[in-house]
């Protein structure tokens, strides 16, 4: 049965300095998006190698057509800071493989306080 | 059977010099006997060829195509045997562009005038002056043709591996005439190319014929597939000759693993690399690796990258390290035979092959 969690202030979630908490036993993370300024919340275990995912990246998704072609598309990934991976920041899959998966969950704010449901 | 890779050797210059404009024949004269090609670094101690096959110290074995029609395809049984260049592989790593050029527009004439006509079962492939991309173009269009030609003919060694945007033009002309593109071991160190390792130059034959013939090959399955070519050409095909196939599922792997947390650096590549190896790139069989007795092994795992239908069969004539179709037969699972000596290259090759009607 899924709940709403208090997890910190919002003033607290900044780009680079993720909130933390511990929610039955999983940690959860909530990352700020420096493109679009929202919050993220994701489970911060890299279903790869186990790194700590919200010490990674947010970022804008690049992708291309052909060689040489970079192209920022509107699209937020988390990405790992152990490997690389990148994760869909909305669904939690694994954009190159998606066998591997994290958990997102809904983050909204409500009185200057950032809630996650799990 | 088909035969993907039957060296044609040139034993007298002077059949090849014929078909070079009456100006430029006094320049390939001097050269010698390798005119004007790069020499080899690494020689093998006593021969490249099968000794059973050496006619005399005057004519190399594959030097005819009589000889070539008896040894390559009759006594091995080959309904099609596909003629590569031998020596004559580097010319696109000649430092002078236009020699290169005049040579590798003689070498295609040698074969369509010389060796097509004696035996409908013979197929070729186009030489190219690559250091001279507009030049390589040129001499794809003139030859595409004649549609006895069913690939281009690339050495493993270079100035930069052919994923690199210089030779686009080059994979272009190719697919856009429904020509494969042939990727053959060898000429490291020799010319433009660079050396093959990286680890410096070897000192002896057998550290060439190891790393050089495989090293330079895996770097260009890795270069066209980090540069996106086969997105940017969807009808590109790849044959890879003479690199060795054992190697293969580790460096895929390690290609897949690495495409995983580097994709920002080549976000044009949409699928796991190993997908758009096997739609696009086959492999020549030759030389198949010894395993010490783990042949099972080696099937499992070139399974788990897409044998049987990536490889297709060559026999590397007349050279002393080649696979007699019989002995690789015996050798594979007999549920590969079929495709591996014969369907992998007709659906490789297309209609460009043109199986010859059985009298």
């Amino acid at each position: 049965m899924s709940a709403w969690h208090d997890i910190a202030a919002e003033a607290d979630v900044t780009v680079g300095n993720p909130a933390i908490a511990r929610i039955g036993g999983r940690e959860i993370g909530v990352m700020r998006d420096p493109r679009t300024n929202d919050l993220i919340a994701i489970r911060n275990r890299c279903p790869h190698s186990g790194a700590r995912l919200c010490l990674g990246t947010v970022a804008q998704r690049i992708e291309g057509e052909v060689g040489g072609d970079y192209q920022l598309v509107d699209r937020t990934v988390v990405v790992c800071p152990w490997h690389g991976w990148e994760f869909d920041a909305s669904t939690g899959e694994c954009i190159e493989d998606p066998s591997f998966r994290v958990a997102a969950y809904p983050v909204r704010v409500e009185d200057g306080r950032v809630l996650v449901e799990a | 059977m088909i035969d993907c890779d039957i060296h044609v050797q040139i034993s007298k210059p002077e059949e090849i010099i014929k078909f070079i404009d009456p100006a430029k024949r006094d320049w390939f004269r001097n050269q010698a006997y390798m005119l004007g090609l790069p020499a080899y670094p690494w020689n093998h101690s006593s021969s490249w060829y099968r000794k059973d096959l050496q006619v005399d110290e005057n004519e190399y074995p594959g030097a005819t195509p009589q000889a070539v029609a008896k040894d390559a395809l009759d006594d091995q049984g080959a309904d099609i045997g596909i003629l590569t260049a031998d020596d004559a592989l580097s010319v696109g790593l000649m430092e002078n562009a236009y020699s290169a050029a005049t040579l590798a527009r003689a070498h295609n004439d040698w074969f369509r005038e010389d060796w097509f006509p004696v035996d409908d079962r013979f197929r070729g492939s186009i030489i190219i002056p690559t250091q001279d991309p507009a030049a390589a173009v040129a001499e794809i269009e003139r030859c595409a043709s004649d549609r006895r030609f069913v690939q281009i003919l690339l050495p493993s060694a270079g100035e930069r591996p052919y994923g690199d945007p210089r030779y686009l033009p080059i994979l272009e002309a190719a697919a856009a005439h429904g020509l494969a593109v042939a990727i053959h071991s060898g000429m490291e160190g020799m010319g433009l190319a660079h050396q093959s390792s990286g680890a410096g130059t070897p000192t002896l034959y057998i550290e060439w014929h190891t790393i050089g013939s495989a090293c330079s090959i895996q770097a260009q399955l890795v270069s066209l597939l980090a540069h996106g070519t086969f997105r940017r050409i969807p009808d590109l095909k790849v044959l890879l000759i003479e690199g060795g196939v054992a190697w293969l599922p580790g460096m895929l792997w390690r290609l897949d693993t690495n495409w995983r947390g580097l994709r920002d650096d080549t976000p044009w590549m949409d699928e796991p690399p190993l997908e758009t190896m096997k739609r696009h790139v086959r492999f020549a069989t030759q030389p198949l690796e010894y395993t010490n007795g783990n042949d099972e092994l080696l099937w499992q795992m070139l399974a788990a990258v897409g044998a049987p239908e990536i490889l297709c069969y060559a026999s590397d004539y007349p050279h002393w390290d080649g696979d007699e179709p019989k002995w690789l037969e015996q050798r594979i699972p007999e549920a590969w035979r079929q495709a591996v000596m014969h369907d992998n290259a007709v659906a490789f090759y297309g209609s460009r092959l043109e199986l010859p009607v059985l009298q």
